[in-house]
């Protein structure tokens, strides 16, 4: 009996056991807050606004190659044709998602604040929003705009594009919003965003769409009815509100062999620098060596390793008196990379690496030129130049900061200079540029390097512009850009709102310097003695789709989902 | 060889066979000994003996151990456990044995060596019933008879009782018995280890021979099954059964890779880790289960899951695979997809063995290619750069340089005056020659396992007493890594009452690995890649000495990756049986694993050429400490009955379960360390980051399973599980899962017996169940902000944490439920010589986890999930085993395994029918690509074939010509579509089929062999774009890799090639170029690379000999057994021979597209087994 009553007792107490434990299925998240939990407080906006200041990753210098500025070893498939509909991806809508995903939810946080409190977060996710967008504008042209989260059955899903000027207004509106919000405060440029970036990016987006529309206009990516000069517009409204606050400025030290150079190259931080809007800082420390903080600016290479600046960027440098290479006296000729660098505009040889100057500065203070790299150019992969011109932009000599993968340079995303450019392009197209318009803009890029001004009044005809059919002020202004700007990343995008791919690409080739320079050369050389590296794989020249390849394709798969979504030109 | 007593003892588990069988050898080779030597020895041999205080059993030991006597006697019938004291000098046995056995019953005869005890009540030769007087005389009769075995060889020692009394005798050295008084309709029951126990009715026989059959090995077996046992002769779901012997003396890491290829569909597959030392496997059973979700099986040691890489394998006693839905229905949602049910040793009663095992392995790098020269890397590579019109890689003074250092005419590994100024920029100054993965690598490695135990005990108190020890080096030759394992385990098994019995079982692990950090920014199975893309020509010293590539520098000095887990568990078990064959288990079991794991990046200085310092390390130097913790709990009782009422046999189990896992993670950083040599967070001086990571999940449920058959003739089993888990919203968490099987043993019908002879067995199997899978991520219903730590950007000096946007939530998720179908037939023929067994099945796995259909790019992130998808797996296993005894001196067996299966979609929402998605109708695996024309000689061919510009505009001879499928003279992929494929169509299917088992062995005398192949019938793999043991040539020298083995000089090259590897037309592989897209043009996925990485490996080898005892006597060894094995010694492949196919192949998901990962050893080993 006495066993039957353990037994017994055993039973009971399991079921008690498992009787008690009712909720014992109910987990939730030890490590997560849930979604109703989120967006109560300001620093709740802020820490979700977090995760888009990664899409700025920017700053690498080279970032021109696959235009006709610089080349790599192999042809660019986009500047060739060759880019193929089966390899096209789909336009990655994953950051309107999440942005959107802020503007359907951060209104919570008025029950808790005010808007004051939080009003910068607001402007910063319009300026991301316009980012966003603007970068999709770029690759796709016209897509699909939407203002919130859409759900898996939202019909919205199935919308055709919407047409780019309407996408174009919506950023540059997300813009102004943005400017109205966020802080008007200068900053280090390297915190949170404030107003002057957002209006930096609203002239880019300005002048973007109105040269597009302009240049486009009539072909199959222009738009039906396009208002060129109410982008101009805007651009120039944008870059006069910047160039107005006084925050900002060229940098200079009165050194004019030196300050653009070291703008790019030996600056160590831009916290403080007149002309930086926008930069992205390194720290190793806080980077940790992930992949997202490896910087290796110019490749972080001594050796060129197959990266090289084309001649067609090297002859758009004028010479020290103002005048093209093509009528002035001062030009020496192709003969050697030092004699083609005499008498040029300073930019030259702050940008191209001429045998004579320093190529690695040791620790102990003695200095190696680039004479050493010139003498082994071309004889073998690390010392490949195709072209010849090596880079020097954003190239710091200094061995100590020769930290392969680790940079530490800081990386300029948004610069004054830029504005400026911006400000006299748009004036330009609108065709009310005065000289004033000039001196406010591209001469003081000009005295920077001590430059002759350009004088609207006497601009030298360069039987080589590139754009014959234009003003002279628009190719001297469009030359500036080219040089100013030169490996920061604006010429793809340039190229294709100037459409101005027959001039510079189609059947083109680009050129290196004369040949003979070179004790060794392995590569073609064209009649006239240059480099002419792509002669045996474009012989007949680049085969750039005029009719297609300023835009990217849509993925198959894409089209084939959503019935309503048409092709980009030239793709179908 | 002591124990040739003539015990009861347990049946005989299979793997019992080669120790038996030997024993069994030793006795008859005893008797064949008396049979020609008379009895001499027994009046010559004089002993010793002086034991005070001793058993019976001890002093008879004792006699066996200083002579050539053996006892034989059926326990039970002499008293064993009587102490007494002896002290003889130089007697002869019979003397010895008056004194040991006065005043006892036990009567005793001498056979020369072979003396044989037995009761007074049993007298010997006539069988003369004297104690038991409740037979009548008058029923009184004699019967005698002669005992063989197989090979009609006389069989002594035999045990022959009267069933139901004591009376019984032994058949004497010729095999012959004698029993008279027995009673009418008496049956006489002839047993004898090893062999089947036969009854027999004497009826009015007086003379009764008898041939005794080797035991029938596995129809009397008893298997693990859920939640109890089951005589595999009752089985009626699919479980396969392997015995710990089967899997002992491996020289192997891990249980895993003991278990590999020895039962059909079990799949164990290497991960991205390859053979690193320490690394895991990955588990299936039957193949892909699930596209989305997580297939492994449930594996349970002594039934509880635990983390199967850190159990020794030397304790394992046997191990059961649950393969169908009604074997593992039981555990409900916890095994959807099959059961690994590991036991391990337990206690015996009887005398106290001390046992030691060791494994001593000497391990060779397996399927690791050479590298060509230097010259020839230098020329193909400018060859690629030349076809594309590129500058050359190196030129023509540095390739001359090459061919002088070949010549040893040049010393200098590169050119002074133009030295690498950075890292990576050794790979093009240098003009060495290395053979680079046999320089970071050493070709011998050794390992070690050692295990000691105790098992013992007696009626109340069984115990296992395990210690273990695996210690296993790595192959690098520059640096090191380790992976160290200590094992302990201690099974205690108590009968309190005779109604109640507990049982207490611990099992610690400790494991230590210890690796180095890896390369830069990118972790270290990269290294594998980078062993082969650091061309021959890379300088390994710069001129002062130092250590010039990068990769070199790399491993012999990155921080290291060192992890220590302990792993404790404890199960404490009652069982109850208040009343005779009720019985209660409840079970408590508890698994805490407490996990270590420190990194300590730092920068790794490389002298450069030029003199400076490069860095191919970190940044900083930091230190990373982390934590992590999971502890599970798991209750259960089960309850069972089982009753046979005449021909009825009934059993009924319930039982409840509840289990419950936490785990918690706790991470610190410190940068900037004091120095690298006290790396703690404390030494650091930077910034300090911490972060956690917490989850937990509970599963309970209550299921039940009911057994009936009739006379094991018509079997029936029923079960089922009603389960919850955590893991689903509460409304739909809970599911019900039944599953039903059948049996039927036809060879049990009396309509049976003509074919008996021929077909001793045969039984046909059924069964149906489904099962639910919750083996998905945690909190899927529950719509989070995941909020990180440490923005990727550099916020105001400073990462601040950011909040992630979460996905689209598929709120009414609920599980997958796997339904299967499987028919078996078990069969045996020629007396259980050859045995089969056949299984099919079909697996469907339904509300399997899909999205609710592709959707437009417009909703900017994956689709979520819902249960609206479908899959269904078929295929087979077969096992097919000849095992025959030849004499009594040789028994030999094979056995061969196969396996197959495949899956196909049967609902996925894919509405536009996309190819490169899951669709209705795909098969799983399944390749699409272009048939293959055949490379193109000639200019005016590529101008005249069809249009192949959609994938690349331009074509020339050595390039590709595709096949224009549907003859609208365009070669294109089309839109991708089921409708629209283009040119593509199904070439191939990479699913592993026919996986292919094979084992085989015999014993000869003290000599045993085993064996065992495994491998693949079919696999389809085509090679990736820029794997360098295939393609081995890329569009840079950055990704290239030029070995020997893999066809990549095998090229096209133009009828006028000048260079040294001169022309080649009639090349395999197509022309390469130095760019990327023109590299791919001629590699799209086509069937002319298509190969077929069927393999067959020699995956174990052993040869094992057991010394004589009379040696091993000498140093008080009751046995010894020395025994050689190898592993992975011989592969037969059809890919080249530079990929290793369980490399290539079996590593899914593949880590980098190289085909490279931590080579497998060719091992031979030597060890011992020594039992005391």
């Amino acid at each position: 009996m006495k066993k039957l009553n353990n037994i017994i007792s055993i039973f009971v107490l399991i079921l008690m056991f498992s009787g008690c434990n009712k909720d014992f299925l109910d987990l939730n998240p030890l490590d997560k807050v849930g979604e109703t939990d989120f967006f109560k407080s300001p620093n709740d906006l802020k820490i979700y606004l977090n995760q888009f200041y990664n899409f700025y990753v920017s700053g690498e210098y080279g970032s021109d190659i696959g235009t006709d500025n610089a080349i790599y070893k192999t042809v660019s498939t986009w500047l060739d044709g060759q880019n193929t509909l089966d390899e096209a991806g789909s336009p990655d809508f994953g950051p309107v998602r999440r942005i959107n995903y802020f503007f359907d939810n951060y209104k919570s946080v008025e029950a808790n604040a005010n808007f004051s409190e939080y009003k910068q977060y607001v402007g910063e996710a319009y300026f991301f929003k316009a980012s966003i967008y603007f970068n999709l504008l770029q690759n796709y042209g016209n897509i699909q705009w939407y203002n919130s989260v859409l759900s898996t059955d939202s019909p919205e899903l199935y919308n055709n594009r919407d047409p780019r000027n309407i996408l174009a207004d919506n950023i540059i509106a997300c813009l102004d919003t943005a400017a109205l919000y966020l802080t008007a405060d200068r900053t280090d440029g390297a915190s949170r965003l404030n107003k002057w970036m957002a209006l930096h990016l609203q002239s880019s987006v300005a002048l973007y769409e109105g040269t597009w529309e302009k240049y486009h206009n009539g072909d199959p990516f222009g738009v039906s009815n396009p208002q060129p000069d109410k982008y101009f517009n805007k651009a120039v409204e944008a870059a006069t509100a910047i160039i107005n606050s006084d925050l900002y400025d060229i940098y200079s030290t009165g050194k004019p062999t030196e300050d653009y150079y070291d703008l790019f190259a030996t600056l160590r931080t831009y916290a403080q620098n007149s002309e930086v809007l926008f930069w992205k800082e390194y720290n190793n420390e806080l980077g940790k060596g992930e992949t997202v903080f490896r910087r290796q600016r110019n490749y972080g290479q001594f050796t060129p390793y197959d990266h090289t600046f084309t001649k067609e960027l090297a002859d758009a440098y004028l010479c020290t008196d103002g005048q093209p290479i093509s009528v002035s006296p001062q030009f020496k000729g192709y003969g050697s990379l030092i004699l083609e660098a005499q008498n040029r505009d300073p930019r030259f040889y702050q940008t191209i690496s001429v045998p004579d100057q320093p190529w690695i500065i040791h620790a102990d203070g003695s200095i190696t030129y680039f004479t050493e790299l010139y003498d082994n150019l071309n004889t073998g992969e690390a010392y490949n130049a195709s072209c010849g011109y090596c880079m020097r932009k954003g190239y710091d000599a200094r061995e100590i900061y020769h930290v392969p993968q680790y940079g530490e340079e800081p990386g300029i995303i948004f610069r004054y200079g830029a504005v400026l450019l911006n400000f006299a392009e748009a004036k330009a197209e609108l065709g009310s540029i005065t000289q004033a318009d000039l001196d406010l803009s591209i001469n003081k890029l000009r005295d920077r390097v001590a430059m002759p001004h350009l004088e609207l009044s006497n601009i030298t005809t360069d039987p080589n512009w590139d754009f014959p059919i234009l003003s002279p002020v628009i190719n001297e202004i469009r030359r500036e850009r080219r040089v100013e700007l030169a490996s920061e990343g604006f010429r793809h995008m340039d190229i294709c709102r100037w459409a101005a791919a027959d001039e510079l690409i189609v059947g083109k080739r680009p050129k290196g310097f004369k040949a003979s320079q070179l004790a060794n050369n392995p590569f073609s050389v064209d009649a006239n003695g240059f480099l002419d590296p792509y002669a045996y794989e474009v012989p007949s020249g680049y085969g750039f789709h005029i009719g297609r390849d300023y835009l990217n394709a849509i993925s198959k798969s894409a089209l084939v989902l959503n019935p309503n979504l048409t092709q980009n030109p030239g793709w179908e | 060889m002591k124990k040739i007593r003539i015990t009861r003892g347990k049946i005989p588990s299979f793997g019992n066979k080669c120790i038996r069988i030997m024993k069994l050898t030793l006795l008859f080779l005893t008797i064949g000994l008396l049979q020609v030597s008379g009895s001499v020895y027994s009046q010559n041999t004089k002993l010793t003996l002086k034991v005070r205080d001793s058993k019976v059993s001890e002093i008879l030991d004792a006699i066996e151990n200083q002579s050539e006597f053996r006892f034989a006697y059926s326990p039970g019938y002499i008293d064993l456990e009587r102490i007494l004291s002896v002290d003889v000098k130089e007697k002869t046995l019979e003397q010895c044995l008056q004194i040991i056995f006065n005043e006892t019953d036990v009567k005793y005869e001498i056979l020369d060596r072979h003396i044989l005890l037995f009761p007074d009540a049993m007298d010997r030769g006539s069988g003369n019933m004297v104690a038991h007087s409740h037979f009548e005389i008058s029923q009184q009769r004699t019967v005698s008879g002669k005992v063989t075995d197989q090979v009609d060889q006389p069989l002594p020692g035999v045990s022959i009782i009267v069933k139901g009394t004591i009376q019984g005798t032994v058949s004497n050295a010729d095999g012959e018995y004698s029993l008279s008084n027995i009673p009418d309709n008496a049956i006489l029951v002839f047993s004898f280890v090893g062999m089947r126990t036969q009854e027999l009715e004497v009826g009015d026989q007086t003379s009764l021979n008898v041939k005794m059959e080797e035991e029938t090995i596995g129809l009397e077996e008893v298997v693990a099954i859920g939640y109890g046992t089951m005589k595999k002769a009752n089985l009626t779901g699919s479980v396969a059964a392997v015995s710990g012997e089967e899997i002992e003396n491996r020289s192997l890491p891990n249980v895993g890779e003991v278990l590999r290829g020895v039962s059909p569909n079990l799949n164990i597959n290497l991960t991205g880790y390859g053979g690193e030392p320490g690394s895991s496997r990955s588990w299936n059973i039957r193949g892909i289960g699930s596209i989305t979700g997580n297939y492994s099986p449930l594996i349970l040691v002594d039934g509880v899951e635990t983390n199967i890489n850190q159990l020794d394998p030397q304790d394992i006693e046997s191990v059961s695979i649950l393969k169908d839905a009604s074997a593992s229905a039981i555990y409900g949602s916890r095994a959807p997809f099959g059961v690994v049910l590991i036991t391990t040793k337990t206690g015996t009663e009887g005398e106290i063995h001390l046992e030691y095992n060791n494994n001593l392995s000497f391990d060779r790098l397996l399927g690791v290619s050479h590298m060509y020269n230097s010259v020839i890397y230098a020329t193909a590579l400018n060859q690629v750069a030349a076809n594309s019109g590129s500058a050359p890689v190196f030129s023509d003074t540095q390739i001359e340089r090459m061919k002088e250092f070949m010549a040893g005419t040049l010393k200098e590994e590169y050119d002074p005056n133009r030295p690498a100024h950075s890292i990576w920029q050794t790979r093009q100054t240098g003009n060495a020659n290395y053979d680079w993965p046999y320089e970071y690598l050493k070709n011998f490695k050794f390992d070690q396992a050692h295990n000691v135990n105790i098992r013992g005990g007696d009626e109340r108190n069984k115990y296992y007493i395990s210690l273990g020890y695996y210690d296993e080096d790595g192959f690098y030759a520059v640096g090191y890594d380790d992976y160290r394992r200590y094992n302990a385990l201690a099974n205690f098994t108590t009968k309190i009452t005779d109604w109640l019995k507990a049982d207490f079982n611990t099992k610690y692990a400790n494991s230590h690995t210890d690796h180095p950090l890896g390369i830069t920014t990118v972790e270290r199975r990269y290294f594998w890649t980078n062993f082969y893309i650091f061309g021959p020509n890379v300088a390994k010293y710069n001129l002062d000495g130092s250590y010039s590539n990068p990769m070199y520098r790399s491993i012999e000095s990155s921080g290291r990756d060192i992890t220590n887990t302990n792993d404790f568990l404890i199960s404490l078990k009652t069982e109850l049986e208040p009343i005779k064959d009720w019985k209660t288990n409840i079970s408590f079991n508890y698994n805490f694993i407490g996990r270590n794991t420190t990194v300590n990046p730092k920068p790794i200085p490389v002298v450069l050429q030029d003199g400076n310092i490069g860095n191919v390390g970190k940044p900083n130097t930091a230190y990373e400490d982390n934590f992590d913790n999971s502890t599970y709990a798991l209750f259960n009782v089960v309850t069972s009955y089982e009753k046979n009422m005449g021909n009825h046999y009934f059993k009924a189990l319930a039982g409840y379960e509840q289990e419950k896992k936490f785990y918690t993670w706790l991470y610190a950083r410190g940068d900037n360390l004091i120095t690298e040599e006290v790396p703690s967070i404390s030494t650091s001086l930077g910034t300090k980051t911490v972060d956690d990571t917490k989850w937990e999940w509970a599963t309970q449920g209550i299921f039940g399973r009911l057994n009936y058959n009739y006379k094991e003739k018509y079997l029936l089993e029923f079960s089922a599980r009603y389960n919850g888990s955590s893991r689903f919203a509460p409304k739909i968490r809970w599911g019900f899962f039944p599953s039903g099987s059948a049996g039927y043993q036809i060879s049990k019908e009396n309509f049976w017996q003509p074919i008996e002879s021929y077909i001793n067995n045969l039984k046909i199997r059924a069964s149906y169940g489904s099962l639910g899978n919750q083996n998905v991520a945690n909190y899927l219903y529950i719509p989070v902000i995941n909020v990180v730590n440490e923005t990727p950007y550099i916020i105001g000096g400073e990462r601040p944490v950011y909040a992630q946007t979460p996905g689209i939530l598929g709120a009414d998720l609920t599980w997958e439920t796997i339904t299967t179908l499987n028919f078996g037939i078990d069969a045996g023929f020629l007396k259980n010589r050859l045995t089969l067994s056949f299984d099919q099945f079909i697996r469907k796995t339904s509300n399997m986890f899909g999205p609710q259909g592709t959707l437009p790019y417009t909703l900017g992130t994956g689709t979520p999930k819902a249960n609206n998808a479908e899959m269904e797996t078929k295929g087979f296993e077969l096992i097919l085993g000849w095992k025959d005894r030849l004499s009594n001196d040789f028994t030999y067996d094979v056995q061969f395994n196969l396996g197959d299966y495949h899956s196909t979609i049967l609902k996925y929402k894919n509405d536009n029918g996309i190819i490169s998605d899951w669709y209705v109708g795909k098969q799983v695996g399944e390749i699409w690509g272009y048939v293959t024309e055949g490379i193109i000689q000639t200019q005016a061919q590529a101008d005249q074939m069809p249009d192949q510009t959609a994938i690349y505009p331009n074509w020339g001879p050595g390039d590709i010509q595709y096949k224009d499928i549907n003859g609208d003279g365009k070669i294109t992929s089309g839109a991708g579509t089921l409708t629209d494929h283009g040119d593509k169509k199904i070439i191939g299917n990479s699913t592993p089929r026919y996986n292919i088992g094979i084992s085989g062995g015999f014993n000869w005398k003290s000599i045993d062999f085993n064996m065992q192949w495994m491998g693949l019938g079919r696999h389809d793999w085509f090679p990736p774009v820029y794997s360098g043991t295939f393609w081995g040539l890329s569009y840079t020298y950055l990704n290239t890799a030029i070995l020997k083995g893999s066809p990549v000089l095998d090229y096209w090259r133009p009828a006028d090639e000048t260079n040294m590897l001169g022309p080649n037309t009639d090349a395999y592989l197509p022309k390469p170029y130095g760019n990327n897209n023109a590299l791919r043009k001629n590699r799209e996925t086509q069937s002319k690379y298509l190969l077929n990485a069927a393999y067959l490996r020699l995956k174990h080898v052993q040869l094992g000999y057991t010394l004589p005892s009379s040696i091993t006597k000498l140093i008080f060894i009751q046995t010894a057994r020395v025994f050689i094995t190898g592993e992975n010694l011989i592969t037969i492949q059809n890919i080249p021979r530079s990929i290793d196919p369980e490399q290539a192949i079996d590593i899914s998901g593949s880590y980098t597209s190289q085909g490279a990962y931590y080579p497998m050893a060719k091992t031979v080993s030597i060890g011992v087994n020594l039992t005391f």
